[in-house]
């Protein structure tokens, strides 16, 4: 705790740039940290210093908090922010740095340790007298898991222990799918955390994913600002968000609040994070996991409490004391939360790499765009697909709505698939205008969120603009080696 | 010479318009006229595959070699090509087996998640072009299954 002077910022895209633009305003320096795919990047022209990282892997430079932290050293930073993903969830890293003597913006690393076992922090919520749905754990024993798995009922969902993400998850829809399911879902865990640990789950009907953010001051004082929908989800993950939830009836809001804040505070919980929940059709509520660390989604609390909250971040990691009551958390508005992915939306969700070619952020009222990648960069494999975020303010939902659409229409992405006019079908969408949508919309409208079909005049237009576009075909009847795939004179 | 152009999964084959022109403007779009009317447009190309953005909805369009048309066609179908980049995680099936419809023939890793390529109908596995660790790239052909007799 202290003063704090120069921020590292260990993550990279959208959110690097994010936390500067707040450093910035709060005459805070800062250092950026790059792997040389990035060394073109906005978040590394945007920082008062850039370090370049090496790693086996692009990520791997990312991950590797001992490079990170020597470089916290070298350039003086007195504290390190580390966005989301990556580092963000590591309590060693988060331990190490404090040992370093650099502050950790972000919870105790006790708390990302409780909070990053899926399994240990339910039954700590349990032990505490909050609501978890019904599940089990995969021990030694198969055949007992398989057991107690096929009591909760079908269909369920298989999760990984320290996952996150929807990495290692897979539903099961009925008995004899059970082994196969177990297998996929350890390998991805494997792979994906290290840890091939499950755990079977209740499959809630009609879900709906509602998650509070807290603010807390590690000594048992934790406020809300309010709650968020992310129930339009693909593969697991979220795509949009909303704040607030729509359609939530007064008593029930106010007891996820409760729920989430009595949590927070049996945790003592410090800095900014989100507690998850599942609501159901019936209006019962449980405890899904916590996320110690900011979330992607939480510009739609920013924009209708009209606090920054990197900027209370840092004003909890100086002072340990949360700088408003309860009572002075004020909501205005609404705001919604599109997230630009590089991916095939009508394949699958797929995700797509490839050059972006051209690329043009919105522009208008009430609107606000967090971007992380700029025209000519590589949408590469290397790094999570998502691009941006686009959220748009209104004074209420239906206006917030319709600035979205307008906002999505603008927004061009050219070189790679991406998934813009998907989530224009979707904010469209009468089902999603109406709220109360769950977790299960994408594919029950999948078919009304399907491209219409191309007319003949457009189909003219586009013949018309693609025989434009070049004197001909490039590749050579036979395949051609990458170098003659990438120069020629039709490129500009 | 004619071009063709595959826009959907359709392919459509046209004699070269003369009276259409494609007028860029400075900061991004073109105006595209043709037929007497006109059109703002986005459009970006790199290689064979075209983008162009008109109304809020962005359209891809590959522009195919007339000359390689022969020969692709009715082999592409059985074999099953890689839809992203990616690394293969384990391989299910050997050159020769008999496989039935939906049965794993591979998993694969692109972007931290894991795919099962299955067989898309019965049948004899040909080739299996990859095998686990190796990494590939998108259309890299998988697994092939032996062409359908008759």
């Amino acid at each position: 705790m202290g003063k704090i002077t120069k921020v590292l910022i260990a993550n990279r895209g959208e959110i690097a740039l994010r936390i500067i633009r707040t450093l910035d305003g709060l005459n805070i320096a800062s250092v950026a940290v790059y792997h040389a795919l990035d060394a073109d990047a906005p978040h590394v022209a945007a920082a008062g210093e850039a370090v370049e990282i090496i790693g086996d892997t692009p990520v791997g430079a990312y991950l590797d908090s001992t490079q990170i932290l020597r470089i916290a050293w070298e350039t003086g930073a007195d504290a390190i922010h580390p966005g989301y993903g990556f580092l963000s969830e590591n309590a060693e890293f988060a331990e190490a740095a404090e040992a370093a003597g650099v502050t950790f913006i972000g919870p105790k690393a006790e708390t990302i340790r409780l909070m990053g076992d899926k399994i240990a922090s339910r039954e700590f919520v349990e032990q505490n007298g909050y609501p978890i749905a019904p599940s089990v754990t995969l021990g030694d024993d198969k055949e007992a898991f398989k057991q107690a798995a096929k009591k909760i009922g079908f269909p369920l969902l298989l999760k990984a222990s320290a996952g996150g993400g929807g990495k290692g998850m897979q539903i099961v829809e009925a008995a004899k799918d059970l082994d196969g399911k177990i297998a996929l879902a350890a390998s991805e865990a494997e792979r994906a955390f290290g840890d091939g640990t499950l755990y079977a789950e209740k499959l809630i009907e009609r879900p709906r994913h509602i998650e509070v953010q807290v603010l807390g001051d590690g000594k048992g004082g934790v406020i809300h600002l309010g709650e968020r929908e992310c129930s339009i989800q693909r593969r697991f993950q979220k795509v949009i968000e909303e704040a607030s939830a729509p359609g939530l009836e007064d008593g029930l809001r106010k007891r996820i609040h409760e729920t989430a804040v009595g949590i927070a505070k049996a945790a003592k919980y410090r800095n900014a994070g989100t507690v998850e929940f599942i609501l159901g059709a019936d209006g019962e509520f449980y405890f899904l996991e916590m996320n110690t660390r900011l979330q992607v989604e939480h510009p739609v609390t920013e924009e209708i409490t009209g606090l920054d909250l990197v900027a209370e971040q840092i004003v909890l990691a100086e002072t340990g004391k949360l700088a408003h009551k309860q009572k002075d958390i004020a909501f205005r508005g609404h705001a919604i939360e599109a997230r630009l992915y590089a991916e095939d939306a009508d394949n699958g969700f797929l995700p797509a790499t490839g050059p972006l070619l051209a690329f043009k952020a919105p522009e208008g009222e009430g609107l606000r765009f967090d971007g992380g990648v700029e025209e000519g960069q590589e949408v590469s494999s290397a790094f999570d697909p998502m691009l941006a975020k686009l959220t748009a303010f209104g004074d209420d939902r239906s206006q917030a709505i319709e600035r979205l659409i307008e906002a999505l229409k603008q927004t061009v992405c050219l070189g790679v698939a991406t998934n813009v006019d998907f989530l224009s079908r979707v904010a469209a969408h009468p089902a999603f205008r109406a709220g109360g949508y769950d977790t299960g919309f994408i594919a029950a409208h999948a078919d009304e969120l399907q491209p219409e079909p191309i007319g003949e005049d457009v189909l003219e237009i586009l013949l018309t603009a693609a025989q434009l576009s070049g004197k001909g075909p490039i590749a050579p009847p036979l395949a051609a080696p990458e170098p003659y795939a990438s120069i020629g004179e039709w490129r500009n | 010479m004619n071009r063709i152009f595959e826009i959907g999964g359709e392919r459509h084959e046209i004699s070269p318009y003369g009276n259409s022109e494609l007028l860029p403007m400075d900061d991004g779009p073109s105006w595209l006229l043709h037929g007497g009317s006109s059109h703002r447009i986005w459009m970006a190309r790199d290689g064979d595959r075209i983008f162009v953005r008109m109304n809020g909805r962005t359209y891809e369009i590959e522009e195919i070699d007339p000359r390689s048309t022969a020969k692709d066609g009715a082999a592409a179908d059985d074999t099953a090509k890689a839809p992203m980049p990616g690394t293969v995680i384990s391989v299910e099936v050997k050159a020769g087996q008999t496989v039935r419809d939906g049965e794993v023939l591979m998993t694969i890793e692109s972007m931290k998640l894991q795919t099962q390529i299955t067989a898309w109908r019965d049948g004899e596995v040909e080739a299996v072009h990859l095998a686990p660790g190796d990494e590939f790239d998108r259309g890299a052909p998988l697994v092939g299954l032996k062409g359908e007799e008759g």
